[in-house]
C-alpha cells in the first residue's frame, strides 16, 4: 500500500474517532439540556406550585379558624374563595407539568380532599333556615 | 354558628393538608426520578467520551508506531543511501522490494547511483585523458584561480622548472612557486620584468606573453591567458632549441653555412648601404668579385667532400687577406669583396697584390697539396658604374673578360668590357625574337658509311640574322643557353626536323643535338614523345646527340631521362667523344648506341700522331663495345682512308657533304644516291 494511502487511511481513522468523539458528546449534552430543562419544567414546577398550594391551604385554614379570621363574613367569604381559587390553579399547573400517573392519583385525591373541606367551609357562609 | 368549627371541617382541612403534603412528596419523589435518570445519562455520556478518547489516542499511538517502524526506518536507509551517494560511494547495492513511494525513491536512488557512478566513470575517463593530455602536452601548464592560487598543473612544469613533486601543491601562491623555482635554481633572470607582465596580465585580465631567460641560460616563452570564470591558464615553453635553431636560421639566411662568410643576401645589403653610403659622402669604394680556378676538377679529382675544405680554407684565408673588407661568397665558387675607404684604385690594388698571395701556399687535403688559383674582375665606383647593377655588371665583365684571356688574373673593368657586354646583351634579345621572325633554318649535313652510302643527317641550326646576315652557332648558341631560349630552339629544331624527315620519301635518319639545359629544364621524353606523335616520324629514324655536359650536372636524373628516351625506340649518341675525361664511366653507365668522334681529332689525321691514337683507341673501344662510331669533321680523302683503315666506317664532314638546306639534297632525300654524287651535289 502506497504511503498516501496509508497516511489517508490512517487520519481516516483518527478523524472517524475524533468525530465519534465530538458526537457523542454533543448527544450527551443536548440529552443532559433537556432533562435540565425536563426537571425544571416539570418536578421542579410542580412541587413548588405543589408546596403553593398548600401554603394557600394553611392561609384559608387559617382565614377560616374562629378568632383567627376576618371579622366581617363576607369579606372572608370573598377571601376563601380567592385562596380556593389561587389553590386550584396551582394544583392545576401541577397537573399540567407533572405527568405522572401516580402524582395524577396524589393529586385527585388533594384534590378531593380540598374540594370535600372546602364543601364544609362553604356552608358556614350559607344563611342559616330556622327550623319551624 | 358562627365561632365554632365544626369537628368534621377541621377534619376535612386536615385531611386536604395531608393530600396536599403527600402531592408535595409524590412530586418530590417524581422529581427525584427525574434527578436520578439525568445523573445516568450524564454518567454514560461520560464514559462513552471516555472510552472514545481513550480509544482515539490509543489508534493514533499505533497509527504513529506504525508509521515509525514502516516508513521513517525505510526513509533513514534512503537518507544514509543518499549521503553514501553524495559521498561519491557508487559501489553498494541499493536493493528495495517495496512497492510505495520509499520503494521508487530507493530505486531512483539506485538509477541515480547507476547514472553518477557512469557519469563518475566517464568523468574519471575524461580526467585521465585530460591528464594524459596535460602531462604529453609541450608546454608546461599552470591554471590560477580567481585569487591568483595554484589550481593545477602538469608534469612537464615540473620537469621544465626542475621542481621536485610536493614542492607545490593546490593553493599554492604566486610567491611559493617563485620560491620553488628559486630553489631549483631555475628562476627567471630579469625578474622584474616578469613580475611587471605578470601584474599586468592578472590586472588587466588580458591575454599576454614574455620570452624569459632563466638563470641557467634557458629561454622559456610564458603566455597569460585569462579564463572565463575560473582565473588565468599560463603555459611555458622551453623555447631555447627553437631560439637557438631561429637565430642560426637567421644567421644562415646571410651567411653561407660551408664557409660562414656573408652570403649574396647579406652581399647584396652590404653593397646597397655602402653605394648609399658612398653616394651621400661622395666617397669611392672597390667592387672585386673572384672565381675560383678549376675548382669543378678539384671537385671531380679530390671529391665533394675535399672540395669543401679547399673552399673553407681559400674562404678563411681571403677573410684574413681582405682584412676588415667585406668578403662573401655567392655561391660556388663565386667570392666577392666590398673595399670601402682608401683611395682608389690604389686601395683595390693593394688588397689585390694581397689576395695573390693567398694561393702562394697549397692548400693540405688529406695527404695531397692542392694548388689553386682565381680569377678577379674589379670595378670601382664611381667610374665604373653609377648604381649597383652596373657595378656587379661591370666587376663581372672584368672578371670574364680576365677569364677569357688568362685565368688567375686580376682585371680592371675598362669601358670597352661595357660595350661588348651591351653587344652580348642585345644579341640575347635579337634571339628571343628570331624565332618569332622565323629567322631561324635548318641545314643538313650527311652521314655516310665509308663505302659512300648516305644512311641519314645530322640537323644543325642556322641563324640567318636581318642586318647581320648568317650569325655563327658558336656564338648565339652560348647566348641562348645563358638566357635558357635553348629550350625552344631546341624543341623548335626537333619538330621541323623530324616534320621533314617524315616527308622524305627515302626514310634516312636524323640527329638531332639537344643542349644540356634542356635536360634541366622540362620534360625531354615527353617532348620527343610528343613531336612524334605530332610529325608521325618513326622513332627508329631520330638520333639524339648529347654531350657529356649533359651527363656532368646531375648524373642519376640524367641517366634517367636518357633511359626514357631509349624506351620510346629513339636512338642516342654520344657527341664529341673523346674530349671529355671521364666518358668511359658514361659508357659503362648508359647503352649510348653510337658514339662520335670530335672532328678536332680527325682534324689531326696525319698530323698529330696522338690525334691518330686516340681514333684509333676509340675505335677499338667501339668495336669491342659493339658500338657504332662515326667520325665528324672528315674533310679528306686522306682522312677518310685513315678511318677506314682504323676500322671506323661511319663519317660525317665537307667529304660527304656541308651542312646545307635540305632543298640541297632533295634527291638524297628522295632516292639513293652514291658518295660522288653527294661529294658533287655539295660542292
Amino acid at each position: 500500500m502506497s504511503i498516501r494511502n496509508r497516511f489517508f487511511l490512517a487520519f481516516s481513522v483518527l478523524a472517524t474517532l475524533a468525530c465519534s468523539l465530538a458526537f457523542s458528546g454533543y448527544l450527551g449534552i443536548a440529552a443532559s439540556g433537556d432533562l435540565v430543562v425536563r426537571l425544571y419544567d416539570g418536578p421542579l414546577m410542580g412541587i413548588n406550585h405543589a408546596r403553593s398550594a398548600h401554603a394557600t391551604l394553611n392561609e384559608a385554614r387559617l382565614l377560616m379558624t374562629p378568632g383567627l379570621g376576618g371579622g366581617v363574613q363576607s369579606e372572608t367569604a370573598i377571601k376563601f374563595r380567592a385562596l380556593l381559587t389561587e389553590m386550584t390553579e396551582d394544583l392545576k399547573i401541577v397537573r399540567e407539568r407533572v405527568k405522572n400517573a401516580e402524582v395524577m392519583a396524589t393529586l385527585a385525591k388533594a384534590e378531593d380532599r380540598i374540594r370535600d373541606w372546602s364543601d364544609a367551609e362553604l356552608q358556614r357562609f350559607k344563611p342559616r333556615r330556622m327550623a319551624s | 354558628m358562627k365561632g365554632q368549627v365544626p369537628f368534621s371541617a377541621t377534619q376535612k382541612s386536615n385531611d386536604a393538608a395531608t393530600a396536599l403534603d403527600d402531592l408535595v412528596e409524590t412530586v418530590a419523589a417524581y422529581g427525584f426520578g427525574y434527578r436520578m435518570e439525568a445523573e445516568a445519562a450524564v454518567s454514560g455520556a461520560r464514559a462513552t467520551l471516555l472510552a472514545l478518547a481513550i480509544g482515539t489516542t490509543l489508534v493514533g499511538i499505533m497509527l504513529a508506531i506504525s508509521f515509525s517502524y514502516s516508513m521513517s526506518k525505510p526513509i533513514s536507509e534512503a537518507t544514509q543511501v543518499a549521503e553514501r551517494v553524495a559521498a561519491g560511494n557508487f559501489t553498494d547495492q541499493i536493493a528495495s522490494h517495496r512497492r510505495d513511494e520509499l520503494g521508487r525513491l530507493l530505486r531512483s536512488l539506485a538509477t541515480m547511483q547507476s547514472h553518477l557512478k557512469t557519469r563518475a566513470d566517464h568523468d574519471c575517463a575524461m580526467m585521465a585523458k585530460l591528464d594524459a593530455a596535460l602531462n604529453n602536452m609541450k608546454l608546461g601548464v599552470c591554471m590560477f584561480g580567481p585569487d591568483n592560487r595554484l589550481i593545477l598543473w602538469n608534469d612537464l612544469y615540473l620537469k621544465m622548472y626542475r621542481i621536485p613533486a610536493g614542492r607545490i601543491f593546490v593553493g599554492s601562491t604566486l610567491e611559493q612557486m617563485l620560491e620553488a623555482r628559486k630553489a631549483a635554481g631555475t628562476n627567471y633572470r630579469d625578474l622584474g620584468q616578469y613580475d611587471a607582465k605578470l601584474q599586468t596580465a592578472v590586472e588587466t585580465r588580458s591575454p599576454d606573453s614574455l620570452t624569459a631567460e632563466l638563470v641557467d641560460g634557458r629561454i622559456v616563452n610564458i603566455a597569460y591567458q585569462p579564463v572565463e570564470n575560473v582565473g588565468w591558464v599560463s603555459t611555458h615553453e622551453d623555447i631555447t632549441d627553437r631560439t637557438q635553431n631561429e637565430a642560426r636560421i637567421a644567421h644562415l639566411a646571410f651567411h653561407d653555412p660551408l664557409t660562414e662568410l656573408p652570403n649574396r643576401a647579406a652581399f647584396g645589403n652590404y653593397l646597397a648601404e655602402t653605394f648609399q653610403s658612398a653616394s651621400a659622402g661622395n666617397e669611392t669604394f672597390a667592387l672585386l668579385c673572384i672565381d675560383l680556378d678549376r675548382f669543378k676538377e678539384i671537385n671531380d679529382v679530390y671529391g665533394h667532400s675535399a672540395g669543401d675544405r679547399f673552399l673553407k680554407e681559400i674562404g678563411r684565408r681571403l677573410t684574413v687577406a681582405c682584412d676588415g673588407a667585406f668578403l662573401a661568397r655567392l655561391g660556388g665558387d663565386e667570392f666577392t669583396i666590398v673595399l670601402s675607404g682608401g683611395t682608389q684604385p690604389a686601395a683595390a690594388e693593394e688588397l689585390c697584390e694581397r689576395l695573390s698571395s693567398v694561393v702562394d701556399t697549397p692548400v693540405r687535403i688529406d695527404d695531397y697539396d692542392v694548388d689553386g688559383s682565381f680569377t678577379v674582375g674589379v670595378s670601382i665606383f664611381p667610374q665604373h658604374g653609377s648604381d649597383v647593377d652596373s657595378l656587379v655588371a661591370n666587376a663581372e665583365a672584368a672578371l670574364y673578360r680576365a677569364k677569357a684571356e688568362q685565368r688567375g688574373t686580376i682585371r680592371f673593368f675598362e669601358p670597352a668590357m661595357d660595350r661588348h657586354i651591351r653587344e652580348k646583351r642585345v644579341l640575347q634579345g635579337e634571339i628571343a625574337l628570331a624565332l618569332e621572325r622565323n629567322e631561324l633554318e635548318l641545314h643538313f649535313q650527311p652521314q655516310a658509311v665509308s663505302g659512300g652510302e648516305v644512311f641519314g643527317f645530322e640537323v644543325l641550326v642556322r641563324w640567318r640574322h636581318p642586318v647581320r646576315g648568317m650569325v655563327s652557332p658558336g656564338i648565339f648558341i652560348p647566348l641562348a643557353e645563358e638566357t635558357g631560349l635553348i629550350g625552344g630552339i631546341d624543341e623548335w629544331v626537333l619538330r621541323e626536323a623530324c616534320r621533314e624527315a617524315a616527308s622524305w620519301p627515302n626514310p634516312l635518319s636524323i640527329a638531332v643535338n639537344l643542349s644540356p639545359i634542356d635536360f634541366r629544364r622540362g620534360d625531354i621524353p615527353a617532348m620527343i614523345l610528343s613531336v612524334l606523335l605530332e610529325t608521325g616520324l618513326s622513332p627508329n629514324r631520330l638520333e639524339i646527340e648529347i654531350t657529356e655536359g649533359v651527363l656532368i650536372d646531375d648524373f642519376e636524373r640524367a641517366i634517367g631521362i636518357l633511359r626514357k628516351i631509349k624506351n620510346l625506340g629513339v636512338r642516342v649518341a654520344m657527341d664529341d667523344f673523346g674530349t671529355g675525361y671521364s666518358s668511359l664511366s658514361y659508357l659503362q653507365a648508359f647503352p649510348f648506341d653510337k658514339i662520335k668522334i670530335d672532328q678536332s681529332f680527325v682534324a689531326k689525321i696525319g698530323k698529330n700522331a696522338q690525334a691518330s691514337a686516340i681514333i684509333h683507341a676509340i675505335v677499338g673501344l667501339g668495336r669491342a663495345l659493339e658500338l657504332p662510331v662515326i667520325a665528324e669533321g672528315v674533310e679528306t680523302e686522306e682522312q677518310l682512308a685513315f678511318l677506314v683503315k682504323e676500322g671506323c666506317n661511319e663519317v660525317q664532314g665537307y667529304l660527304i657533304g656541308r651542312p646545307q638546306p635540305i632543298a640541297q639534297y632533295r634527291q638524297v632525300v628522295a632516292e639513293f644516291v652514291g658518295t660522288s654524287e653527294m661529294a658533287a651535289m655539295a660542292s
